[in-house]
């Protein structure tokens, strides 16, 4: 099978280009001027060069678009984790919603236990100072 | 590799016209035949063998002589206008895009081969391999080119190039194989 493949491989050598073709593409060839030696300092060496600088200002000014639009819309505010707990506001609307259960009777017992406290610490005090 | 090619390329470097229409008359078939094979459409084929020595021509100052032939170069320049060619046109190369007129030529040639192997199918085995193994195959087979040479068109080693023209020749024998298999279990359900 090998030898029949490889038969079939030569017999594509029988592909040729059109005559008409040939003379048609050689003469335009022929009458285009070559690249000069300074065709190739240009593209070789400047050209390459305005590629990279251009590549470079194109990337430089993105990153300015990008930082500069962080900034203008406030990170913060579009930071999940920050969103409630650095608000004002939200922080304000948190403390109306807390609910105090401090009772007047509870005020008044924590302000007599107080004075008793004091009054007996005082006794102790002048005992230990006999 | 043409009689003094070198001295050839060396008077094309200087601007001599003649000199290089001697180049491009010598190796204008081998490099249209491996475009076409690669493209299988005529007009393409002879757009981008148009360009692959117009490039040449153009580019001739940057060549160097390396021990092997010009036509190294050209088919380097050849490779990597088919794959702009792909790549530009977003399209691959499938059976039913082939110029008939390519196998139609190959098919009047092959009535005069003792096989029993249908040109159809080969077309297809041949499409189904990689682009390197087609290179390999067209610039061994068709080309007669050896292996140093095929290495340096394709930037590969030696090693790599045999390896490349062993695969391809066991993957084409394996597709032939599997199609001759369908074609049987076809013919037994008929």
């Amino acid at each position: 099978m090998e030898d029949q493949l490889i038969k079939i491989l030569k017999s594509l050598k029988s592909i040729v280009p059109d005559q008409e073709f040939i003379s048609k593409s050689r003469n335009l060839i022929l009458s285009a001027p070559q690249h000069t030696r300074g065709w190739f300092i240009f593209h070789g060496g400047v050209l390459q060069s305005i590629k990279m600088g251009a590549a470079l200002t194109l990337a430089s000014g993105l990153l300015f678009i990008v930082l500069g639009g962080i900034s203008f819309f406030n990170v913060r505010n579009l930071s999940p984790v920050m969103l409630s707990s650095i608000n004002s506001s939200n922080i304000e609307a948190e403390a109306d919603s807390v609910d105090f259960h401090i009772q007047l009777g509870q005020a008044k017992y924590d302000v007599d236990s107080e004075k008793e406290i004091g009054a007996k610490i005082d006794e102790l005090l002048n005992n230990l100072s006999l | 590799m043409l009689e003094g090619e070198i001295k050839l390329i060396e008077q094309a470097k200087d601007g001599h016209h003649e000199s290089f229409g001697k180049l491009y008359d010598h190796y204008i078939t081998p490099i249209y035949r491996f475009v076409m094979v690669k493209v299988n459409h005529r007009d393409d084929a002879e757009d981008l063998t148009h360009e692959v020595f117009l490039s040449a021509w153009q580019n001739l100052k940057n060549y160097k002589f390396q021990g092997f032939p010009f036509s190294s170069w050209l088919y380097q320049i050849a490779r990597n206008k088919v794959i702009d060619h792909y790549r530009t046109k977003k399209m691959h190369s499938s059976i039913d895009d082939v110029d008939e007129n390519i196998f139609e030529i190959v098919g009047a040639l092959e009535k005069g081969l003792d096989t029993s192997i249908a040109l159809e199918t080969v077309k297809e085995a041949i499409a189904s391999l990689s682009p390197d193994q087609q290179d390999v195959l067209v610039m061994k087979f068709v080309e007669d080119l050896n292996n140093g040479e095929i290495a340096t068109a394709l930037k590969k080693s030696d090693g790599a190039v045999r390896l490349l023209q062993h695969r391809a020749i066991n993957n084409l024998k394996a597709k032939l194989i599997s199609s001759e298999n369908n074609e049987s279990k076809k013919e037994l359900t008929s």
